[in-house]
């Protein structure tokens, strides 16, 4: 299982976005981040390489009722 | 109340019927609406800002249209252009909307008059009513326990009487958890069929308008004029709107309710599973068949509903949470803080599979059923106490129950209708959801409206405390 770090976390927050966080926020963080990328990434195991997110509108309008 | 002014109605519906055989006014409407809300609000804290006299001077002139003469009151997150829209922040105490809500914009053109602006979570970025900014809303059935949120204030007001409906918002729940807190009915229509133009944002690929209501009848007299294309949203779809109003005077028998095994149903509250079976049993009678229904893995939907919901409410935070770390709460700007974290390959193949999970719940939902039905809440109202996350900081703990049983539907886009269906252990409402297809809101008004015929839970009141 792939795993973020508080270091990565730290430098994103704090390099890219300009919000300190301490040391141990960081490591939880990431320890949050890890679990939902790691869901991400077993359920995308299913994405055909053609899937984009605009494909949501037609599956909602496909599921509509037919009135 | 018997000293304040009545106005001889207590839903919208027989508001308007009185309205139209002369028996009440807008002025006694209003004036009802001004004495409940001043009456209440020591208790509840539904309002941050109360116009009386901006809506005693629309009743003199009220506008012709179908919600002519008929006090609401709103989330103060809808905008309206030159007046201030606070987002349950102290950042915007004083910043003054640009434009007018759409959906606020088509409330105005039926004639509802505005009686003011109701409480929320800060950024509409939680799920019990809590506020550090504005205070916190308590549920008026016992103000010791949360109305629920992030649309406190509209399913507070909705429920001590005060106003006949409320728009809400929902990105997890926010409409849902508040009508089921709280005992009234809450729609979050599909992702789509009511503009969110003039609205805060709070996640812009799950964001939902809805009404909140005493009856699912009074939902679809709302829902009847905020629905509709508008051009002014990118996700606005060109759907027809049915005649809602219709549907929930409809016969209900024949229809199919379908009822998931397991997850949905799992880790219930004693009490609320009674109440949820008693629900099941009314159906029942009432000539809907219901049958039990497999649905796919919820846990993953959840999953891929957090990842969207945190990163993009980070991405629209992200420059305020630098500039302004000490205007947050301390669990919201945390939650906030995991969003920024989220690889962007991670956020944009949640969203890749939206389609095709959506096609998978929708055939092992829907093929052989109308709608589902599935708990509003898992237990029962917890307290305010309890609930406090910047006392505890158990925010995800806190969070992660109160929307485990609505936030697959905002992910999936599909609408969800919050009925009440009793009181569980501690005194407290519960509610159940009817979920359908997409753009199928007429199927679950027609049931909830045909459950409300059949059972008198709509019609409890809470007692103003003494």
């Amino acid at each position: 299982m792939a795993t973020l770090d508080a270091a990565a976390v730290k430098a994103v927050l704090e390099g890219i976005h300009g919000i300190a966080v301490t040391e141990a926020r960081a490591g939880e963080i990431a320890r949050d981040v890890t679990v939902l990328v790691e869901g991400v990434r077993k359920a995308s195991a299913r994405l055909a390489f053609e899937d984009e997110p605009q494909a949501f509108r037609a599956v909602l309008a496909a599921n509509a009722p037919r009135s | 109340m018997t000293d304040m002014p009545q106005a001889g109605a207590e839903t919208l519906t027989d508001a308007l019927a009185a309205l139209a055989h002369g028996r009440t006014t807008a002025d006694a409407l209003v004036e009802q609406a001004i004495a409940r809300a001043e009456a209440w609000q020591p208790h509840i804290n539904a309002f941050i800002r109360l116009d009386a006299e901006e809506a005693r001077a629309a009743a003199r002139q009220p506008r012709p249209g179908a919600l002519s003469g008929i006090p609401l009151a709103h989330k103060d997150m809808y905008y309206r252009q030159g007046r201030v829209s606070t987002c349950g922040t102290a950042l915007r105490r004083d910043w003054v909307a640009p434009v007018t809500a759409a959906a606020l914009e088509r409330l105005d053109g039926a004639g509802a008059i505005d009686l003011g602006t109701l409480t929320m979570n800060e950024w509409a970025g939680g799920a019990t009513g809590h506020n550090i900014h504005f205070g916190d809303t308590a549920n008026p059935w016992n103000p010791a326990h949360v109305t629920g949120g992030s649309s406190a204030g509209s399913g507070a007001a909705v429920a001590a009487g005060i106003v006949f409906a409320a728009l809400g918002s929902d990105t997890g729940g926010s409409i849902r958890i508040p009508a089921a807190c709280c005992g009234v009915a809450g729609l979050k229509p599909t992702m789509g069929r009511v503009s969110r133009y003039g609205a805060m944002p709070r996640a812009w690929s799950l964001d939902c308008v809805g009404p909140l209501a005493r009856t699912v009848e009074d939902v679809a007299a709302v829902m009847a004029v905020i629905a509709g294309p508008d051009a002014r949203d990118p996700t606005s779809e060109e759907v027809p709107v049915p005649d809602y109003l219709a549907a929930a005077r409809e016969d209900a028998a024949g229809m199919v309710l379908g009822i998931p095994e397991g997850w949905f149903f799992d880790d219930l509250a004693p009490s609320v599973a009674t109440a949820l079976e008693a629900a099941r049993a009314v159906f029942g009678r009432i000539g809907v068949r219901v049958v039990p229904v497999r649905l796919p893995d919820i846990d993953r939907i959840l999953t891929l509903q957090a990842v969207v919901t945190v990163t993009e409410a980070a991405t629209i935070h992200a420059r305020m949470m630098a500039e302004h770390p000490g205007a947050y709460a301390s669990g919201l700007f945390g939650r906030q803080q995991n969003g920024l974290a989220i690889p962007a390959a991670t956020y944009l193949d949640a969203l890749r599979l939206r389609g095709p999970v959506t096609q998978e719940f929708c055939a092992a939902a829907f093929d052989g059923a109308d709608a589902i039905l599935v708990p509003g809440l898992s237990g029962e109202v917890p307290t305010r106490a309890e609930t406090n996350v910047e006392l505890s900081f158990e925010y995800s703990t806190v969070h992660t129950r109160m929307v485990r049983t609505t936030r697959p539907f905002n992910y999936l886009g599909l609408p969800a209708l919050s009925v009440p269906c009793g009181f569980s252990a501690n005194g407290l409402p519960v509610g159940f959801q009817l979920a359908g297809r997409p753009f199928a809101e007429a199927a679950l008004i027609r049931l909830g409206a045909a459950y409300q015929r059949a059972t008198e839970w709509h019609r409890q009141r809470p007692a103003l405390p003494a």
